[in-house]
């Protein structure tokens, strides 16, 4: 039977776990909204991310908050996603009636290889970020300040990209291009700048997911592929174009996922993947993805 | 009728027995090669027929069906499993083929409720969950070491099946390009509601498709198991084998029946030249290849020879 102590540290490495695949999950909602191709490279966003982390982590002296490194990655990144958009995926979408839908998947399967194996020949086999604030006790429970703190960052920029996407006018174009990209055309707004901007978001949402990931465990620079694969399977679970869904994919998969490691940690992963493809084999359309017209 | 008939004779017999003559050639090699080089004929047919029956579903549909290569997979796992219980080789081999072709078309009877993209996750996450299961499930599949079963002098009847399963997949793919059945999916590709419209149950003739396509990896898995004697996750259902199929049909030219063809020997030869020589950047010349196929090359090699042939 497990302690109240060991239930309590479950559940809070679940939502984080949750919370950093629900940062990945939602910026490939967004940005497949917008675009409607389906980029295989944006698991590669989030290792870099870690990378980029670690990297910094390693030149400091490993005395530097990693924290800190926030600051540099998000503008970073966004920059990154931002090209990534205007030299590659732009292209991809001005071909997309002539390629068809096969070949696209293998641009952005090309790309992520590339970048997996770029990243591959720079750091060892593992890597990680040894660093950790001091804990707080609470009673008889000790919980991790850095799990604390990086649940709240994770909250705070799942809430600020939503106020984002509702209040602000970029925030509402990119709404109203994911819903009818000729409509916004029609509306005066200049969708190619909002298709970058959305890929920028979801690059540093993937970025920030990589460096939160890399303080809590080891990484390596194959991780890219399967992530990609596991961040599209949440999304499809959530319901196509959910953020909310989204975002419940994230934890349901991130707690069964620390749950079952508890018990024997080889089966986390498969049990994961068991429960993605239970549910879409019942529930195809996702859980909160309005129904698909039976055929 | 007569002039029916010769067009017939000229669109399907000629081409089917330009491609028994270079098996037969193939065959013939065969008999004269050593080992590594058997073994090495043998992947060319067994990638031959994945890309064939893999382009019966996406050459016709354009549906990428990314769990192609997992049939293959379940159908050799099924087949060594049961082997090494010491049931009869033929009895296993028949239980393999048939309950791997009722998986595949069980699951793909709840995937195809999605479309386009989504199928295509659905699928690619499928083919991980098996990966993983065989590296879980120890206790049955081995885990990461695989399955080892010892056969006996079974070289020669299992090349010589893989050769019988790569012509019947070659007269399928052209049977199914110049049918009815063909000529319905080509409908769908162009649009699933028109094709509905037209009076067409799209969702059957997918699952029809598919149960096709299905077949040849379900036949191909115990037939490697008989050949190479061994079986592990990583031949079952890596990366490697979960995008070959697709990666060999665009890069060939994808809807004709010579396209795959060359496709699989083209990239079988690649990757088999990459992971011999052991070079550190081998991920990135796969990627970059990938890149020019998708971007460059729409219709795959034929498509560039016939494009290079009207331009000069």
């Amino acid at each position: 039977m497990m302690s109240s102590a060991a239930i309590v540290e479950l559940t809070l490495g679940g939502l984080l776990l949750g919370g950093i695949y629900s940062l990945l999950s939602i910026g490939l909602t967004i940005t497949f909204g917008i675009s409607k191709i389906l980029n295989l490279s944006h698991g590669e966003f989030m290792m870099l991310g870690s990378l980029f982390v670690y990297l910094f982590f390693q030149f400091t002296g490993g005395s530097f908050n990693p924290f800190l490194s926030l600051i540099i990655l998000l503008p970073l990144f966004f920059i990154f996603g931002y090209l990534f958009e205007k030299f590659l995926i732009r292209y991809l979408r001005s071909k997309a009636g002539e390629i068809q839908e096969g070949a696209l998947l293998l641009v952005t399967l090309g790309a992520a290889l590339i970048i997996e194996d770029l990243a591959f020949i720079t750091v060892p086999r593992e890597f990680g970020v040894p660093y950790s604030l001091p804990p707080i006790k609470i009673l008889d429970l000790t919980i991790s300040t850095t799990r604390l703190t990086i649940l709240t960052l994770i909250t705070c920029v799942t809430l600020g990209l939503h106020l984002f996407l509702r209040k602000t006018f970029t925030g509402k174009a990119i709404r109203a291009t994911i819903q009818d990209w000729e409509g916004a055309l029609l509306m005066g707004i200049d969708v190619n700048r909002i298709s970058a901007i959305t890929f920028g978001i979801g690059a540093s949402l993937a970025a920030v997911a990589g460096a939160f990931l890399v303080m809590l465990y080891a990484v390596d620079a194959y991780m890219g592929l399967p992530i990609t694969v596991k961040a599209v399977t949440i999304v499809i679970l959530g319901g196509m174009g959910s953020i909310v869904g989204s975002l419940l994919g994230s934890i349901i998969l991130g707690i069964t996922e620390v749950y079952v490691s508890f018990y024997n940690p080889a089966w986390s992963f498969t049990v994961a993947w068991l429960i993605l493809i239970l549910i879409l084999l019942i529930r195809p359309q996702g859980l909160l993805g309005k129904r698909i017209k039976r055929i | 009728m007569k002039q029916k008939y010769e067009s017939w004779l000229k669109q399907t017999i000629l081409p089917a027995i330009i491609v028994v003559a270079l098996l037969i050639l193939l065959l013939l090699l065969f008999l004269f090669a050593t080992g590594y080089q058997r073994s090495l004929i043998n992947l060319y047919l067994l990638y031959i027929i994945l890309a064939i029956s893999f382009d019966i579903l996406f050459g016709n549909t354009g549906y990428v069906n990314l769990s192609h290569a997992a049939v293959f997979g379940w159908s050799s796992y099924i087949f060594a499993m049961l082997v090494k219980n010491d049931y009869n080789i033929y009895a296993s081999a028949t239980a393999a083929i048939l309950l791997s072709l009722a998986m595949s078309i069980a699951v793909n009877a709840a995937f195809f409720r999605a479309r386009a993209a989504y199928y295509t996750m659905i699928t690619l996450a499928f083919s991980l969950l098996s990966y993983y299961l065989t590296y879980n499930l120890d206790w049955v599949t081995g885990g990461w070491e695989g399955i080892s079963v010892s056969l006996g002098a079974m070289h020669l009847p299992a090349f010589y099946a893989f050769f019988a399963v790569t012509v019947a997949a070659v007269m399928t793919y052209r049977l199914i390009a110049r049918s009815r059945l063909g000529l319905a999916l080509r409908t769908m590709r162009e649009s699933e509601e028109k094709a509905e419209a037209l009076g067409l149950n799209t969702y059957s003739l997918k699952i029809i498709a598919l149960a096709i396509s299905s077949i040849f990896p379900a036949l191909s898995g115990p037939l490697f198991v008989l050949y190479n004697s061994y079986v592990n996750p990583d031949i079952a259902f890596g990366l490697k084998n979960i995008f070959a199929p697709i990666i060999m049909a665009l890069f060939g030219g994808s809807g004709t029946l010579a396209g795959p063809i060359l496709g699989a020997i083209i990239i079988t030869t690649l990757f088999e030249f990459l992971f011999t020589i052991q070079v550190p950047i081998r991920l990135t010349i796969i990627g970059i290849t990938l890149i020019i196929v998708g971007l460059l090359m729409p219709k795959g090699l034929l498509g560039l020879a016939y494009r290079m042939k009207r331009s000069s």
